[in-house]
């Protein structure tokens, strides 16, 4: 894929950088080139960090880059901290107690920070605060590295720069931890996010971290706002619901892509199913899980089949273990993926050389053998762990068990294998479909969180667009926020989307 | 950074040995004491190819197998600022705390007996007490992505060199480059059209098939091509000479040419790596092949250049030594068993402009291991004759003359004396006239007491400047100086070498020299000993050798 003007732009950029991506703007692919082409033209022994929030995005970076990047650092923000500040250097600061093996366990929860440290000193578990707006993990790391002189040395010494994806996700902790690096530390640091696209406000995330860099003296900033996903009109509508991309909006005669229906909560599924092309690939997204699979039943009864992609039992297992019980469940229900792919989901620490492919596939080989007898199963999966050096635990293997027999759960697995799905947004956030329905009434659009929300749903169409307001207190509040947003711009909803 | 130390235990012919470095050091001593395998200790802690070979039953001192191989090597890395620190550091992780300024290196194998080999382990960290297992991935340790090893044999091969390495150091990868070889290709393909249309080989083609066949009848034909068109561009290309204002093209055939040209494919090749990695040049014996002066300017280079900041040199010529400066100088030798002693040479200040005459003596002298220290060119003149008529093989004993140019004798014993090189001081009873008092200090004496650090002879001035009241100075303190001999190996002269000389000889100076014989050798000093010794007879020789006066010879010949 090549690159337009202002991608090409912002891979030239030296130093510190911030970029503003819209959805659809080609932010990922951005800045796996910039990587590339910086980690090209380093002479010097330094390695780069790309942090990113989830695991899979990690892994997508590195499937991406075609430089060879055993050297650098890719991974989530909390793995970074954990293998880079809290397990090297915690014994740095709190003395020799501290140069024990840890392992995570967010599922274990504290008051304070005093608390946090004496469980890693007693029970080598790194936890979170009972206060999920709060970070343990990065409170604990912004200590270590204002105190300890060799881990400043150390990260100083061996990183030329730092990404930092989807940056309008952090929290104040992250924040502070990462502008520590930048404006102390001095390492060039790259962000890239969009606080319109801050859907987890309710975990903390701080969108107002990512403006305050925008203003910072030593950043550069580039806008990135030419939507390669979305039809123009999409664009407007979704342009028009934040004050920063207001001025962006350009009127268009046609309005076919954004369609408003204000059905029954009986006749909605029928409406959806006559304004909707069966050839195209669509998905109905929805604030819960429950709607998402009600709204997939009643689709399929309406005459479209669609597929609702549940929340599988493993995916709030929060340990170190964690992408064991997800790479075994793809072992069993992905065709493809083998006993390399799971090799290759291995996190870089340890010695590899210590882990015989052979010996794993005959594991893995006992392990989808014993899939009909839960005790077998769970011992076979116990075995593996423990020969690649994880800790399981009897509730999170029966989870396990749970997500790789009950079939429901397979199509979690390949979301992409089917046409029309149903899922939760937040499950939505970095995918794309032609055709995309969601409900006025999950978005009262009172706050910039509802907003923001509303903001990657819309986000994710391509072609179109097909709003459902129903006629309940939350959906009239939709429609009443809605207007008086985009009469900011003195646009008219009608300006904007067709009504049925 | 700066290396420290190693220390090496039970390890081919080292039971123990604990050992200051440097940055730059050189490894002499005689054959067969261990200077390659102390390189090789060095590498096997650095080099993964060599550590891949892991460790035989032979590698263990002795073949004991009781006590594991351990290579311990200390780098100082406390200057933050400093690129190559902070290439370890990036590395090293948490096995590096903030206390900590010195990193430990540390190799260990024990010997296990069913695989009947030892698997070297590496450990590192800033504490020596608690180091840590470095990580390994395949063949490769942490240690691995910081160093790089630039081991250069004594005898390297130029073209094996340049083949495996002509991917690194030819790139072609230019836009017009590719149009280029396609070009290539193409007068490739001609230049065999032409050759195939050669009578002569169509002749062989022809004649050949047949005779194959009588073999093996299947269906080939042989054809004659260059062998660039089978094994690609890069298989035909071999470094050549030109010389300035000559069209010619010369082979690289001479072994010093090669030699040189080796040297610099080496440079070549740690330049790429240098912003990366931090190149370790361990280099055995650069001297041979090389003439006297080439190996002058290899030192120059090898001591001047910074491309060499870390370096370990194993040598048997002085010449490569004849720049030396900021040196450490490690000496393995053989008493019982193998030793080694070691001290950091710099010229010293007062020696900066006559640094090469300074730097050529003791080049020579650190390679023997016994030294005796004249004064001048007279004593070293007379006492070779001497030592080459009683011990004919005195060189090859070990045993070294060398002339001070004066009586600057410190600068040559304090690093004898470090690297434990017994060395043996003559020197001259001198007076020295105060002209204040009239008097005369006790020159020779202070000097024997400053060179001891201690005030063993008496230091009155004396009233009178002759060869007797010299002789009676001996005299009246024969006993301390008979001590300061034999304790100290410092050989006072009873007046001067002339003096001394005539009183062992006298009849026969005489016979050879004149009336005169002291005066007259007095006169001319050089020249005249040059004319003396050519008539001393073997009995004179030995006379000389087995006299007091001259006890200096026996003690290092003996």
């Amino acid at each position: 894929m090549s690159l337009s003007p202002i991608q090409e732009k912002i891979i030239e950029i030296p130093g510190n950088l911030i970029v503003r991506a819209s959805a659809g703007t080609g932010k990922t692919h951005t800045m796996v080139n910039k990587i590339a082409k910086e980690i090209d033209d380093n002479h010097s022994h330094k390695v780069v960090a790309a942090i990113t929030f989830t695991i899979k995005a990690a892994q997508e970076i590195k499937d991406r880059l075609s430089v060879d990047v055993i050297h650098h650092f890719i991974g989530t923000n909390n793995s970074f901290v954990i293998e880079e500040i809290i397990k090297p250097f915690m014994k740095d600061v709190y003395g020799s107690d501290f140069g024990l093996d840890m392992s995570t366990d967010y599922s274990e929860k504290v008051q304070t920070y005093q608390e946090g440290v004496e469980k890693i000193k007693t029970e080598g578990v790194l936890c979170s605060y009972q206060d999920n707006k709060k970070n343990f993990i990065f409170d604990l790391a912004q200590e270590i590295v204002e105190k300890s002189a060799a881990c400043k040395l150390y990260l100083q010494a061996k990183y030329s720069k730092i990404y930092i994806d989807e940056y309008q996700d952090c929290d104040k902790s992250m924040h502070k931890f990462f502008m520590y690096l930048c404006d102390e530390l001095k390492i060039d640091t790259f962000v890239v996010g969009d606080e319109k696209q801050s859907i987890y406000i309710w975990r903390g995330a701080y969108p107002e971290a990512f403006k305050g860099i925008w203003n910072k003296p030593n950043f550069e900033r580039r806008f990135m706002g030419d939507n390669f996903r979305s039809c123009p009109q999409i664009q407007n509508y979704s342009n028009l619901l934040c004050e920063e991309t207001r001025e962006l909006y350009e009127a268009t005669e046609n309005l076919d892509s954004i369609v408003w229906l204000t059905p029954t909560t009986t006749n909605w599924a029928a409406e959806v199913v006559s304004q909707i092309d069966d050839g195209k690939k669509t998905a109905l997204l929805r604030f819960s899980n429950d709607n998402a699979r009600i709204g997939a039943d009643e689709l399929t009864a309406a005459g479209i089949e669609h597929i609702y992609i549940p929340q599988i039992p493993i995916a709030d297992i929060t340990t170190d273990t964690a992408w064991l019980y997800s790479a075994i469940a793809k072992y069993i229900i992905i065709e493809k993926y083998s006993a390399y792919d799971l090799i290759s989901e291995i996190p870089v620490e340890g010695n590899e050389s210590r882990k015989m492919v052979s010996a794993i596939k005959k594991f893995l080989n006992d392990i989808a053998l014993s899939k009909d007898d839960e005790q077998a199963f769970c011992s076979n999966t116990n075995d593996l762990a423990g020969y690649l050096g994880y800790v399981t635990r009897p509730d999170h293997l029966a989870k396990l068990y749970r997500t790789v027999s009950e079939e429901s759960f397979h199509v979690a697995f390949e979301p992409d294998k089917y046409q029309h799905v149903a899922i939760t947004f937040h499950s939505s956030k970095g995918l794309e479909f032609d055709q995309v329905v969601v409900f006025a009434g999950d978005y009262r659009l009172s706050d910039m969180a509802s907003i923001y929300n509303h903001y990657v749903s819309v986000t994710r169409a391509k072609s179109k667009l097909v709003i459902v307001k129903l006629n309940d207190y939350n959906a009239n509040c939709f429609q009443t926020n809605l207007s008086r947003l985009f009469s900011e711009s003195g646009v008219n909803i009608g300006d904007v989307v067709s009504f049925q | 950074m700066k290396f420290e130390n190693i220390k090496i235990e039970n390890f081919r012919n080292f039971e123990k040995i604990d050992l200051d470095l440097s940055n730059k050091n050189i490894f002499f001593g005689l054959n067969d004491v261990g200077k390659t395998n102390f390189l090789y200790a060095l590498r096997y802690v650095f080099d993964k190819d060599v550590r891949r070979l892991n460790l035989l039953d032979s590698d263990f001192h002795n073949k004991n197998f009781v006590k594991p191989i351990e290579i311990t090597v200390t780098l100082d890395i406390s200057d933050t600022a400093c690129t190559d620190c902070q290439k370890l550091r990036a590395q090293l992780k948490g096995a590096l705390l903030s206390e900590h300024e010195k990193v430990y290196i540390r190799l260990k194998a024990e010997y296990d007996r069913h695989e009947m080999l030892a698997l070297p382990i590496l450990y590192w960290g800033g504490d020596l007490e608690h180091l840590q297992e470095m990580k390994q991935r395949g063949y490769l340790y942490e240690l691995d992505y910081v160093f790089n090893v630039i081991y250069i044999d004594s005898y390297v091969d130029l073209h094996a060199l340049f083949k495996k390495n002509v991917n690194a150091l030819v790139k072609n990868e230019s836009e017009d480059d590719k149009d280029i070889l396609n070009r290539i290709q193409g007068t490739v393909d001609s230049l065999n059209t032409h050759i195939a249309s050669l009578s002569g080989i169509k002749d062989f083609e022809e004649k050949i098939a047949p005779e194959y066949k009588k073999f093996r009848n299947e269906g080939v034909t042989v054809s004659i091509k260059s062998e660039i068109a089978v094994k690609g561009l890069y298989s035909n290309i071999i470094p050549y000479i030109k010389q300035d204002g000559d069209d010619n093209l010369y082979p690289t055939a001479g072994e010093g040419r090669k030699k040189l040209l080796a040297y610099s494919i080496y440079d070549l090749l740690s330049g790429e790596n240098a912003e990366k990695k931090i190149n370790l040049f361990l280099i055995e014996e650069p001297e041979n092949h090389l003439h006297k002066s080439m190996q002058i300017a290899l030192s120059q280079i090898l001591f001047t250049d910074s491309k060499y900041t870390y370096l370990f040199v194993s040598t048997h010529s002085p010449f490569v030594l004849y720049e030396m400066d900021n040196v450490n100088l490690i000496r393995i030798y053989s008493e019982r068993k193998i030793k080694s002693a070691s001290t950091f040479y710099k010229v010293p200040g007062n020696f900066e402009k006559s640094r090469k005459m300074l730097n050529r003596s003791l080049s020579e002298a650190i390679f023997a291991d016994k030294v005796l220290l004249v004064e001048g060119p007279s004593e070293q003149l007379l006492f070779e004759k001497i030592l080459a008529t009683v011990k004919p093989f005195y060189e090859a004993d070990g045993i070294y003359i060398l002339s001070a140019g004066g009586i600057g004798f410190e600068a040559y014993f304090a690093i004898l004396d470090a690297l434990k090189i017994h060395n043996v001081l003559k020197t001259d009873n001198d007076l020295r006239l105060d002209k204040k008092t009239g008097t005369y200090s006790v020159l020779g004496f202070s000097r024997c007491n400053k060179y001891i650090g201690e005030k063993i002879l008496p230091v009155k001035r004396v009233s009178e400047n002759t060869v007797e009241a010299k002789r009676k100075l001996y005299d009246d303190n024969k006993k301390t100086l008979d001590e300061v001999r034999d304790k100290y190996y410092i050989y006072l002269s009873k007046s001067d070498l002339e003096n001394d000389l005539d009183e062992v000889l006298h009849d026969v100076l005489v016979k050879y020299l004149g009336d005169d014989p002291v005066e007259y050798l007095q006169d001319a000093k050089h020249y005249r000993m040059v004319e003396l010794i050519e008539q001393l007879s073997n009995a004179d020789c030995r006379k000389i050798y087995n006299h007091y006066n001259f006890a200096c010879l026996k003690e290092v010949a003996e």
